[in-house]
């Protein structure tokens, strides 16, 4: 009996194995973990795009679950979700832009051209709260809840189907413990 | 076959390939040269979130620069290296280490070759100790049946020395 168990128990290992790994096929790998996930904002002080003189801070950021999207004129994908932040934004979700390392002047002409689904954009022109919060690429969309605390975030284009595969289920979980 | 070589070898010394590999001199400046060496030992552990399996000295992807330019501000403000991948892990996540910390989620990954090294050694002295105990009692039947070959051989001969 011990024998089999010496024998067979190379390929228990091989097998318990072979399954951990086998499901790790098939994820996206340039998808990280959100470092930031349930924690809050990190502090900030930055002028508005739209007024310089105006700072906003982390503060600006609560009250209710918000939106945070991190575009660019720079991005050719921010481009592409931008109609459907106009869509969601009529729809009365609450959206607030963080313009990153990128010029006032062309990201105001693009907000003109293309329509303005923003409460009110952060500008930050260095990427210093981009940084902070742990951005590797834009669009990201991040999903923050009254008390300011990031709650999900989402890396590429926000449309149709992510919003209702995986923004509409948060959203309503969070609505519901606030 | 050979002119194929020596087109590899040219494109290999022209100017584009050559500066490439230059690309990612940042020009900062250090306030010690311990600070320096720090600095270039950090960057080599620390990994490009957006260009993966590039460490972010290698990387010119902006976002490597970025790190780059934290990593020379934490190193001058007298961070220690700890400080510095904790600020980063603390933005990017485990991920940007190239040296995972050691804690419940990377067990697996620092004692799970260890763990299956001695798994290893175990069976294969188990099945070592095992075969060594067959072969010592074959080897005392082995005495047996040598002394019952003589024997044979012994009435053998005999029978052949009646014979002549």
């Amino acid at each position: 009996m011990t024998n089999r168990w010496v024998y067979l128990s190379p390929l228990v290992i091989a097998l318990t194995l072979g399954i951990i790994l086998y499901t790790a096929i098939g994820k996206d790998p340039t998808k990280l973990e959100t470092a930031r996930l349930n924690d809050p904002i990190p502090a900030f002080k930055l002028p508005k795009l739209s007024d310089a003189n105006v700072f906003l801070t982390q503060e600006n950021l609560k009250g209710e679950l918000t939106l945070l999207n991190v575009w660019a004129t720079w991005c050719p994908s921010c481009k592409a979700e931008h109609g459907y932040l106009n869509e969601l934004s009529k729809k009365g979700v609450k959206i607030i832009g963080l313009n990153y390392k990128d010029e006032r002047d062309p990201a105001l002409a693009w907000l003109e051209k293309l329509g303005n689904p923003y409460e009110f954009v952060i500008y930050d022109k260095h990427g210093k709260l981009g940084f902070d919060l742990g951005v590797y690429g834009a669009p990201e969309t991040y999903l923050v809840d009254a008390k300011g605390v990031v709650r999900y975030r989402h890396v590429g284009v926000v449309n149709h189907q992510v919003w209702q595969s995986t923004f509409m289920p948060l959203i309503q979980q969070y609505n519901l413990t606030n | 076959m050979k002119k194929i070589s020596q087109l590899i070898v040219l494109i290999l010394m022209s100017p584009t390939f050559v500066s490439i590999s230059y690309a990612n001199v940042d020009l900062y400046e250090f306030s010690s040269s311990e600070y320096r060496i720090r600095y270039l030992s950090l960057i080599k552990e620390l990994r490009c979130p957006k260009c993966q399996n590039q460490d972010i000295a290698d990387s010119n992807s902006p976002i490597a620069s970025d790190m780059r330019s934290e990593v020379h501000r934490l190193v001058e403000q007298g961070s220690s290296n700890d400080d510095v991948v904790n600020f980063m892990v603390d933005r990017f996540g485990e991920f940007v280490s190239y040296k995972p910390r050691v804690q419940p989620s990377t067990y697996l990954l620092w004692y799970g070759p260890w763990a299956l090294i001695a798994f290893g050694v175990i069976i294969i002295s188990l099945i070592v100790r095992r075969r060594s105990a067959l072969i010592g009692t074959q080897e005392d039947s082995k005495e047996g049946t040598h002394e019952e070959v003589e024997k044979l051989l012994a009435n053998y001969s005999g029978t052949r020395d009646d014979k002549n």
